[in-house]
């Protein structure tokens, strides 16, 4: 029998995944409503403080880092400490000993940023919710469009989804604390004799992170799809089929993580090279610039599913071709009907 | 290394003709110094000749000097006492000794022989810390009259911790900085003396500084110093350099057998030439070029606009990663900074270069009292670096570094000076513990100190020569550079030539802003404005009385009514300008002292449309302009441009959230 390549099955898998789109959408709307919700106390305290103000035409014309440093010290509720989510996203970590390791050192309390934290955490479980809808529907043959199927296999995988889900998180935020924060605690850059002595520790330390956040999620997506496929509520086969798919294809498995890792910033990246200075000021404006907003946070989301939908795709092919499988767990002869 | 002998160095020193006096001050403290460097143990072993002319009206029964290297002599001394408690800059520090130095005098006599050693004190004249050894006091067989001439000689050993305040070792880099036995300040009141804390900086008398240092010979050629090398010569030990400094107050060296030096001499109409010597690291040869321009640029402008730099040379020392040695000023050698990735047009080294060039007038020429007035030269040289900074290169981008690589957001520009004093904004906010004219070393902690040294001093004569005009203010600080360079001015010193030049008003100003920690806050409180009607009610006279009832659609030509108020939110007080716009372009503005808690303006003409409070951005120690101004009309689309934005980054950053769970790719 003729194996597909994996471009191909990725090419499939992004046809399924426009398949759908009901889903998709459902999974937007659940992001912007979120986001909505986050950010209303801010959009609140910028209206309050500019809607009567002469800064009011100087912020339709860009960015004033000005306007920004005054606001965050006049309204230090609003935005919170934006300084220790700038550190995660910056690598900063902080100097000295393990002491300083602590929760409350690294992660923000109040304002937006304190909130973005708990409504991250509130959107990857989410996420993993979804997630199971996503991979009962790569594995069915038919029915795919079906929002109502797709609600179905949310509710069947649910827990499966969400215990894969807490493993998932919880073994990237470990890899972060240890791998790259903890790792930084056990040297003191300053020792070097050259700064970029210690810029190349600090991106080989961010590169050794990068390698086991990339395995834990290769095993954890070829878990969800495994799911997804054999129809199994037990996510200890299913990691298993995902370890076995990680340890027996690594180069291919975490060279798909980082294409998809790659084409998932890309939105993102086309937005703030093209879409960044508009300023969306007239009303007309307004409305094709949030439809762009949602077009690009779409194909981020598209993107994801691919990925879980090509991840089904291999592990369907593996098992069509006879390719031994390390898990034991059967894969079904056929997916669920269409209900 | 072996140190030289030290009978034959005595005699040496002791030999020597006395040194001869500068062109421009009369010497009062002036050092011959001969010091071997073990550049193992990383010690010193150093006999110091030391000239003494009480220039003061009083006479001085003792010789107190500064041991500065005992700061780190146990964690008991204040200052690292007062490190631990946050009142200093460091970074963290190590237990292991080698972050440990010392400084001790082992011999001091008079030049009749008297051995004076065993009357040595150590003395603790700021907090009585029994355990601090930064300052030493003996008494004199008797007193130093006024105008008399006092040489003595010290035998001295020190060691270097592991760089921390810009003085030590790290690796083969070497930086000597308050490294010797120095005398404590003289004046009409008695010695300044002061420990060694970890806010503060020095005060010392001019002199003139003949310094011989033997070194490895691996070092030979990679030496800097203040002052002008005059001679290099191989000894067994080593390499032994000597450098001359005249007429200054303090004398720095550093050494690395990394450092790549170059020079080249400034040239500009009307202000003398001087050679800039560049010990350079090498893998900071990208920037070679940015460190000479700064250094030029910083000749120019300080020249021309307070006192040129009198000084045949200066030294620019780039220290390696990691030495905790950067940004720091000597007498004619000062040490910069530099990333191994400074993208162009950043600022950066440029800016430290500036700065650090800058107290060559206001640290080194002014050279006023650190410990207890230390804005006179940090406040005054953040003020003067941003000026130059400003007209050199203009404002710098937004950089990070993300993962240690820089990151530049050319399109967000910072502006100077308000930008690089926020510092002092986010500490009036959240402290406002200490008066600016109140000793650094005396402060709740070193936030308050940074913040008035350097933001708030900068800020305010910013905002004094936007108050007053570029010319007068200028005036005032040309005057008070060329007026009282080598005579270690005062505050009184500098307010008198504010009210020589500004006048009382001028003077209240900076007293407003130096002698309280109260806040400057203007803002505008409310605005309204609506269209006249006729009267309501009874009008006319006698008969002709009737009643005129509202009418419902005014009649005539508009005209309104328009009331401002415009409220002093802060303590402090500063003259602003009050500005009211009004349909048709037409714009008033008028001047309000700022005295009073608020103050009402009324008009009538045409429909108000916005008023702001010092719309100029004068006063640049408000610590609010967001209230400085208010509309009549609402417009919710800056409010709703950025809420917009917000909201979409929130969304993507909820799908980096969501990768956690979901482990999709949407990183």
């Amino acid at each position: 029998m003729k194996r597909d390549s994996v471009p191909t099955l990725m090419v499939r898998a992004f046809g399924s995944t426009l398949g759908m789109w009901k889903a998709l959408l459902v999974a937007l709307a659940l992001n912007a409503a979120l986001a909505f919700v986050l950010v209303r106390p801010a959009a609140t305290a910028l209206h309050e403080t500019l809607d009567r103000n002469p800064w009011a035409e100087r912020l339709t014309k860009g960015a004033d880092p000005l306007f920004y440093s005054h606001f965050t010290r006049v309204r230090p509720d609003v935005l919170g400490d934006i300084g220790k989510l700038e550190d995660v996203v910056t690598g900063t970590t902080p100097a000295g000993t393990s002491a300083r390791l602590s929760w409350k050192s690294l992660l923000p309390k109040d304002g937006l940023a304190g909130s973005m934290v708990a409504f991250g955490l509130l959107s990857a479980l989410l996420a993993a919710l979804l997630s199971g809808g996503f991979a009962g529907r790569f594995g069915a043959e038919s029915g795919r469009s079906s929002l109502t199927a797709f609600a179905e296999d949310c509710g069947r995988f649910a827990f499966p989804s969400l215990l894969l889900g807490v493993l998932s998180a919880g073994l990237l935020i470990a890899a972060w604390r240890t791998l790259y924060v903890g790792t930084g605690l056990l040297y003191d850059a300053a020792r070097f004799r050259y700064e970029w002595q210690a810029v190349a520790l600090q991106l080989l330390r961010l590169a050794v992170f990068l390698l086991a956040a990339g395995f834990v999620r290769v095993v954890v997506q070829f878990s969800r799809a495994a799911m997804g496929l054999s129809g199994s509520l037990n996510p200890a086969a299913a990691v298993g089929r995902g370890l076995g798919m990680a340890f027996s294809h690594p180069v291919g498995t975490l060279g798909l993580e980082i294409f998809f890792g790659a084409l998932g910033i890309l939105p993102l990246a086309l937005w703030i090279k093209y879409g960044w200075t508009w300023d969306g000021v007239d009303r007309g404006d307004y409305a094709t610039l949030l439809l762009l907003q949602q077009i690009v946070v779409l194909a981020r989301i598209a993107v994801r599913t691919a990925y879980l939908g090509t991840a089904s795709a291999w592990l369907a092919r593996n098992a069509a071709c006879g390719t031994p499988a390390v898990s034991a767990t059967p894969l079904p002869a056929t997916a669920p009907a269409e209900p | 290394m072996k140190p030289i002998p030290a009978s034959l160095a005595t005699a040496v020193l002791l030999l020597a003709p006395p040194l001869s006096a500068g062109a421009r001050v009369p010497p009062v403290a002036s050092y011959r110094m001969e010091v071997s460097y073990d550049a193992t143990e990383h010690t010193l072993a150093g006999k110091s000749a030391v000239t003494f002319v009480n220039r003061t009206s009083r006479p001085f029964p003792d010789l107190c000097f500064h041991l500065y290297l005992n700061a780190w002599r146990t964690d008991r001394s204040t200052w690292l006492k007062e490190s631990e408690e946050g009142l200093g800059r460091g970074r963290g520090r190590g237990s292991a000794a080698e972050w440990f130095g010392w400084s001790s005098i082992n011999r001091l006599t008079l030049a009749d022989g008297t051995d004076l050693t065993t009357g040595l004190k150590y003395v603790s004249p700021d907090d009585g810390n029994p355990e601090d050894r930064t300052v030493a006091c003996v008494p004199l067989p008797r007193p130093v009259a006024p105008g008399e001439t006092l040489p003595f000689s010290l035998d001295w050993a020190a060691k270097f911790p592991r760089t921390v305040a810009r003085t030590g070792w790290k690796d083969d880099f070497v930086m000597g900085a308050q490294w010797f036995p120095k005398l404590a300040k003289a004046t009409d009141a008695g010695w300044n003396v002061h420990q060694f804390h970890a806010g503060t900086e020095f005060f010392a008398d001019f002199g003139d500084y003949d310094v011989a240092l033997t070194l490895p010979k691996e070092l030979k050629g990679k030496v800097g110093a203040s002052g002008v090398q005059k001679e290099e010569t191989d000894v067994p030990a080593g390499v032994r350099v000597r450098f001359v400094a005249e007429d200054v107050h303090d004398f720095a060296w550093t050494a690395s057998p990394r450092f790549e030096i170059s020079r080249e001499t400034f040239r500009a109409p009307g202000l003398p030439d001087v050679e800039i010597v560049l010990l350079l690291q090498p893998d900071h040869r990208r920037v070679k070029e940015r460190y000479l321009a700064a250094t030029r640029a910083a000749l120019l402008d300080y020249g021309t606009r307070y006192t040129p730099y009198p000084y045949p040379q200066v030294t620019v020392v780039d220290p390696p990663w990691g030495a905790a040695s950067g940004g720091m000023e000597y007498p004619t050698l000062f040490t910069g900074g530099a990333s191994w990735l400074s993208p162009a047009g950043t600022g950066s080294p440029e800016g430290v270069t500036v700065h650090e060039f800058g107290h060559q007038i206001f640290y080194g020429l002014l050279a006023s009292n650190e410990f207890e007035e230390a804005h006179l030269d940090e406040g005054f040289n953040t003020y003067a670096a941003e000026v130059t900074m400003g007209a050199a290169f203009g404002d710098p981008p937004l950089l990070k570094r993300v993962f240690g690589i820089p990151v530049v957001f050319r399109g967000i520009r910072l502006p100077r000076p308000e930008f690089g004093s926020q510092r002092y904004l986010d500490w009036q906010v959240s402290s406002r513990s200490d008066a600016t004219s109140r000793p650094s070393f005396r402060m709740l902690d070193g936030a308050a100190i940074r913040a008035n040294a350097y933001s708030k001093t900068a800020l305010t004569l910013a905002s004094a020569e936007r108050t007053l005009g570029a010319e007068t203010f200028g005036k005032i600080l040309k005057t008070y550079a060329t007026r009282f360079s080598f005579r270690h001015p005062t505050a009184a010193d500098f307010h008198s030539v504010v009210r020589e030049i500004g006048g009382e008003d001028a003077d209240a100003l900076f007293r407003e802003a130096w002698d309280t920690s109260n806040t400057f806050d203007y803002a505008v409180g409310s605005v309204s404005t609506k269209r006249i009607s006729p009267p309501v009610g009874w009008i006319g006279e006698g008969t002709a009385v009737r009643f005129q009832e509202k009418e419902s659609v005014p009649k005539g030509p508009a005209s309104y009514e328009s009331v401002v108020v415009v409220r002093r939110m802060g303590e402090a007080v500063w003259p602003v300008d009050v500005e009211m716009a009004f349909e048709g372009g037409h714009v008033f503005r008028t001047v309000w002292d700022g005295k009073d808690r608020w103050v009402r303006y009324r008009a009538t003409g045409p429909k108000l449309l916005s008023a702001r409070v010092d719309p100029d951005r004068k006063l640049l120690l408000d610590v609010n302009v967001l209230n400085n101004g208010m509309t009549i009309e609402e417009d919710a689309r800056a409010a709703g441009q950025w809420s917009m934005r917000l909201r979409f980054w929130a969304q993507n950053a909820l799908e980096f959230f969501a990768l956690l769970g979901f482990v999709g790719s949407a990183r």
